[in-house]
């Protein structure tokens, strides 16, 4: 029950990591956006749903292709022009673009959380003692698609690839007659979509409210776990969370389930320094 | 016999090893310094611009500097990446706090200890330091955030609660007022300020660079760099642990939600503002950002009443969109901090008029 | 060195001739200042408590001022966003006094708390709903309800064993659960429960869930297993709502109560009514999802008319309520000191005295009666409980019942 609760509950941390990994992968810069593309995503699905009154896949689509267009933006108004720049500008830039998003959102939709909206029916499936919601199923099994796809992307396309190596240097890539913007872009595009996906999600079960953009945060560690350039890392991160979260919170209480985490991490880091699934980088002086 | 120019030469040359070494080389920086240090001590006593609330502005400008710069020289001059600073602020902050509430210490006693004690829980951080690198060391600094404030939360009574601090003595004056604890804090945040300068430009410093710029090639340079990293991590939590001190003597009241991630992603923000591994630019960056927030302030009351059409809280909304695009296009146009612009026109300046 | 000393002085400067110079009162005017979170996550809470209190008053502006014996005045209302961290809401505590601010009201009890030095030292009294544990004992504090936070789940342990024994003490010992998510305000909520549990004679189970996560089921399983009767919720809005999911997806039909951490309303708002039905809650004041067809109180027919005049698009927000009775305690405790001073003498001194005096006030039936005494600030010390029923309003389950009144020490 505890591993089954937790591994629901991990999907969805994983899905929301994926997004950082995306953007790491492609660009090296851990996005404190994140989370509020995340809300905007869950905020602009809301807005298709109720205010446009479309039907569920019609806002489905709408929002995610929207997240898709924010990323887009987003890359070509701000970071566009940092390419070639220290990589800790970009991520300074991210952390202000964060103030951009929630602000944006609450001059838009205001401060107090919108109206309840139904994203999927809720349905239970129960197998014994155990209890299974249609919607941590949508997100396990999205979770692990979206992980699915990314990893065959990465794997197998020379877009993929030229997504690696734009994350090792920008001139080096550039000078190979790849063009670092288009897949800046790409990459952003990716994440927007990504966060649109985990937004609608966390929005259908937690409700939609600003406060979703802090839950978005709290995915990092399952990123970084996993090792921010992998996408299966990401979902094996965010399971790990959601499992030390129900199994220790279960037994030892407290709440205790996240720093325990974190204290095994650190101790397992020691002997593996780039996550689970990171690449090892080979220096040489 | 060689003709002694009427003006002084355009650029800085030094003719000895002990002029190139000073901290302030010419006659110009020693007159500002001097300027800037009057100024800065008199400013409670001119009028107009001594008002409460425009000192404590500058009160909390200066504590945020001195845990920004113990992140400077870890982040900025070591390479070590630190996302949990105001973690080990908050551990300072409770440490003398507590031994001044509890134990009858007095500030001026306490504050060292409070420093210690945030540097000890630091290096114990810092030890994973020695195989992780990059961003995977932010792992173990969010783990000391988040372990750390479940320990204040969970472990300790008081500090979930919170308590309240008596005022800092020093004989028969009390630092109740901001007028009276901006000169305490001024004075931590000068001295503070001259000791990084110094340490940076000192052995240390020079094998903090070495380690940022290549660890291996400064291993291979015979600096022991376990032991550097880890005085790093010690310098950088000392440094929290101070500005907590004083945090917690200046609010009076010791809480646990005064120390947040957002609030070490934000001290990051400013050091990365300022200009990495950069003394000057630390203070630069923190002055950028807390007059950019307090933005909110001068535009806040007229956006309010202009903007009742938009729902509730859409004029802070507004207020948030202006100021994270002034500091993105801040960010687009000064990707290497505002201490390189600030060098770009120190040199401008020293070599006018021939300047190349 | 040079460069940062001299800079942050030239910086600092700058930094002060850009902002405009305070603002100060004007005759027959009195400054009432709001310290609130106005952009972050709790903004929205905030946001509802500064606009009750803000929109009341402004309505009196318009009905021609706050009147006493000695003269009248027109409120003028400055609000400062703290941004929810304590060293701005100091900032902003200065800021606001020197824009000659007389009384002032918040909705986070970490600034009750934190800014207690400045506000006994600047003699401006504190109207709130939101204390917190050290300014229980402030002399310059004054609660509009609440006996402190450590009271809510012992009060709801009164109520649940008053009601376990009225039914004739079914199974033996009474056994009650409470689910808390690790929100900050929890440890103080649960301060010392245990050993009043142990004095009440009655079973406490205490499970946590971690803030963030989407599923409280083991939890709340675990609690079943315990056998227990009843759940006690002490999470925000949206851990209610997990909590919730939780015990629906599992079929649970443990009845549950929610701390007045968070209202009823905002749990309807996030979750929807369908998910929100059964549940209860608590009530200082008359919330403003009562069901329109129970009618109300004159107070909250004001409330709901302010609401829809300033935000007729809006869903309507309990807390806005608890706005409202904040700026009418403000009004009552101006007009009280203008029955002593004129308005020209309307200091914050003044203006307490003026609270002392306030005695069995309502707030136009809101809440139950408010009387300050000398050495107790806390207000009216009764609490409702309420079930949300079908199209997402509540209705009382309970009558008005008096709070236990146990204080977190202040050290």
């Amino acid at each position: 029950m505890l591993v089954i609760s937790g591994a629901m509950n991990g999907a969805i941390y994983g899905l929301v990591a994926l997004g950082f990994v995306l953007v790491y992968k492609a660009s090296a810069v851990l996005n404190f956006a994140q989370g509020y593309m995340l809300l905007l995503g869950a905020y602009l699905f809301w807005f298709s749903r109720v205010t446009l009154g479309l039907p569920l896949v019609a806002a489905l689509l709408l929002s995610v292709g929207a997240g898709f267009l924010v990323g887009i933006l987003i890359e070509r108004l701000t970071l566009r022009r940092l390419i070639g720049q220290p990589l800790i500008s970009m991520i300074t830039v991210t952390i202000f673009l964060s103030l951009v998003l929630e602000g944006l959102v609450s001059m838009i939709w205001g401060t107090y959380p919108l109206q309840h909206v139904t994203v999927f029916h809720d349905s239970t499936i129960r197998l014994g003692r155990l209890v299974l919601t249609t919607q941590s199923l949508l997100a396990f099994g999205l979770a692990l698609s979206v992980a699915g796809a990314l990893i065959a992307f990465f794997r197998f396309t020379r877009m993929g690839l030229a997504m690696r190596g734009v994350a090792e240097g920008h001139q080096i890539v550039q000078s190979m007659g790849i063009s670092v913007r288009r897949i800046l872009s790409l990459s952003w595009g990716l994440a927007g979509i990504a966060a649109s996906i985990g937004g609608i999600l966390m929005g259908g079960t937690l409700g939609f409210q600003l406060g979703l953009s802090q839950i978005g945060l709290l995915a990092i560690p399952a990123a970084f776990i996993g090792g921010l350039e992998s996408p299966e890392g990401a979902v094996l991160g965010g399971l790990l969370i959601g499992l030390s979260e129900s199994i220790v919170s279960g037994y030892v209480g407290n709440a205790a389930g996240v720093p325990a985490a974190f204290v095994i991490l650190i101790a397992t880091m020691l002997f593996r320094p780039y996550g689970f699934f990171g690449l090892e980088r080979i220096e040489r002086v | 016999m060689a003709r002694v120019p009427f003006y002084p030469p355009s650029g800085v040359y030094a003719d000895s090893y002990a002029k190139d070494m000073r901290i302030l080389k010419t006659g110009t920086q020693r007159f500002l310094t001097v300027a800037g240090l009057v100024l800065l001590f008199a400013l409670p006593l001119i009028p107009g611009l001594n008002g409460s609330y425009y000192l404590r502005l500058i009160i909390g400008a200066g504590i945020t500097v001195i845990a920004c710069l113990g992140l400077n020289i870890l982040t900025g001059y070591c390479g070590q990446l630190n996302v949990g600073q105001s973690a080990f602020v908050m551990v300072g902050a409770f440490a003398s706090g507590m031994l001044t509430a509890f134990h009858g210490w007095s500030f001026w006693a306490s504050v060292v200890p409070g420093g210690l004690a945030a540097a000890a829980v630091g290096v114990l951080f810092g030890i994973p330091s020695v195989r992780l690198k990059g961003l995977y060391l932010a792992l173990t600094t969010l783990g000391a955030q988040i372990i750390l404030t479940w320990v204040a939360l969970y472990g300790i009574t008081v500090t979930a609660a919170g308590f309240s601090v008596s005022p800092v003595r020093l004989g028969p004056v009390v630092f109740n007022t901001p007028q009276k604890f901006y000169y305490l804090a001024m004075g931590f945040t000068v001295v503070m300020t001259f000791v990084a300068r110094n340490l940076m430009r000192s052995r240390l410093g020079r094998a903090f660079i070495a380690i940022r710029d290549n660890d291996r090639a400064a291993e291979g340079m015979g600096i022991d760099i376990f032991k550097y990293k880890l005085l790093a991590f010690a310098i950088c939590t000392f440094y929290a642990g101070v500005a907590g001190a004083l945090l917690v003597h200046y609010m009076m009241w010791a809480q646990l939600e005064s120390f947040t991630l957002q609030d070490s992603v934000w001290y990051l923000a400013m050091i990365i503002v300022g200009g990495l591994g950069s003394i000057e630019g630390t203070v630069f960056g923190v002055l950028f950002i807390t007059v950019l927030k307090e933005l909110v302030l001068v535009v806040g009351p007229m956006a309010q009443g202009k903007l009742s059409f938009l729902p509730m809280g859409a004029a802070s909304g507004l207020l948030l969109v202006i100021i994270g695009s002034i500091a993105i296009f801040f960010g687009v146009l000064e990707p290497r901090g505002m201490a390189h612009r600030w060098s770009l026109i120190k040199a401008f300046y020293r070599l006018w008029p021939f300047g190349y | 060195m040079r460069k940062g000393t001299s800079r942050s002085a030239v910086l600092a400067l700058a930094a002060m001739v850009s902002l405009p110079a305070a603002a100060a009162a004007q005759a027959g005017e009195v400054v009432v200042g709001n310290i609130s979170a106005m952009t972050g996550p709790t903004s929205g809470t905030h946001m509802m408590c500064q606009s009750g209190s803000r929109e009341y008053l402004e309505y009196l502006n318009q009905q021609g001022g706050i009147a006493g014996k000695d003269g009248k005045v027109k409120v003028k209302y400055l609000a400062y966003d703290s941004q929810y961290v304590a060293t701005k809401a100091k900032d902003g505590f200065s800021r606001l006094l020197e824009q000659k601010m007389a009384v002032w009201t918040q909705c986070a009890s970490a600034h009750s708390d934190a800014l207690i030095p400045d506000y006994e030292a600047a003699q401006v009294p504190l109207v709130t709903g939101s204390h917190g544990i050290a300014s229980l004992y402030s002399d310059w504090a004054y609660g509009n309800y609440h006996s402190g936070i450590a009271n809510m789940i012992r009060t709801w342990i009164v109520w649940e064993k008053a009601v376990w024994e009225k039914a004739g003490k079914p199974g033996g010992t009474l056994v009650l659960g409470t689910v808390t998510s690790d929100e900050p305000f929890v440890p103080l909520a649960l301060w010392d429960i245990d050993a009043f549990a142990q004095q009440q004679g009655v079973k406490l189970v205490k499970e946590t869930f971690p803030k963030g996560t989407t599923d409280a089921g083991p939890q709340l399983l675990r609690l079943k297993d315990a056998g227990v009767k009843q759940i006690y919720v002490i999470a925000s809005a949206t851990g209610a709502v997990v909590v919730l999911k939780s015990a629906k997806a599992l079929g649970l039909k443990i009845p549950m109560t929610q701390c007045a951490a968070a209202t009823l309303g905002d749990v309807i708002a996030l979750g929807g009514p369908e998910l929100a039905e059964g549940y209860q809650g608590e009530y200082f004041f008359e919330p403003m999802s009562k069901d329109p067809a129970l009618g109300g109180s004159p107070g909250l027919k004001l409330a709901r008319e302010l609401w829809a005049k300033n935000h007729g698009k809006e869903a309507p927000n309990d807390m806005y309520v608890n706005g409202v009775l904040s700026g009418m305690v403000i009004a009552e405790g101006i007009r009280h000191a203008l029955d002593a001073v004129p308005p020209g003498k309307l200091t914050g001194a003044a203006i307490k005295h003026g609270l002392d005096q306030v005695s069995g006030f309502t707030g136009m039936g809101l809440t139950q009666p408010i009387t300050y005494a000398k050495d107790d600030h806390i207000g009216q010390k009764q609490v409702r409980y309420w079930v949300v029923v079908k199209k997402g309003y509540v209705e009382p389950v309970s009558d008005w019942m008096p709070t236990t009144t146990y204080r977190i020490p202040r050290k």
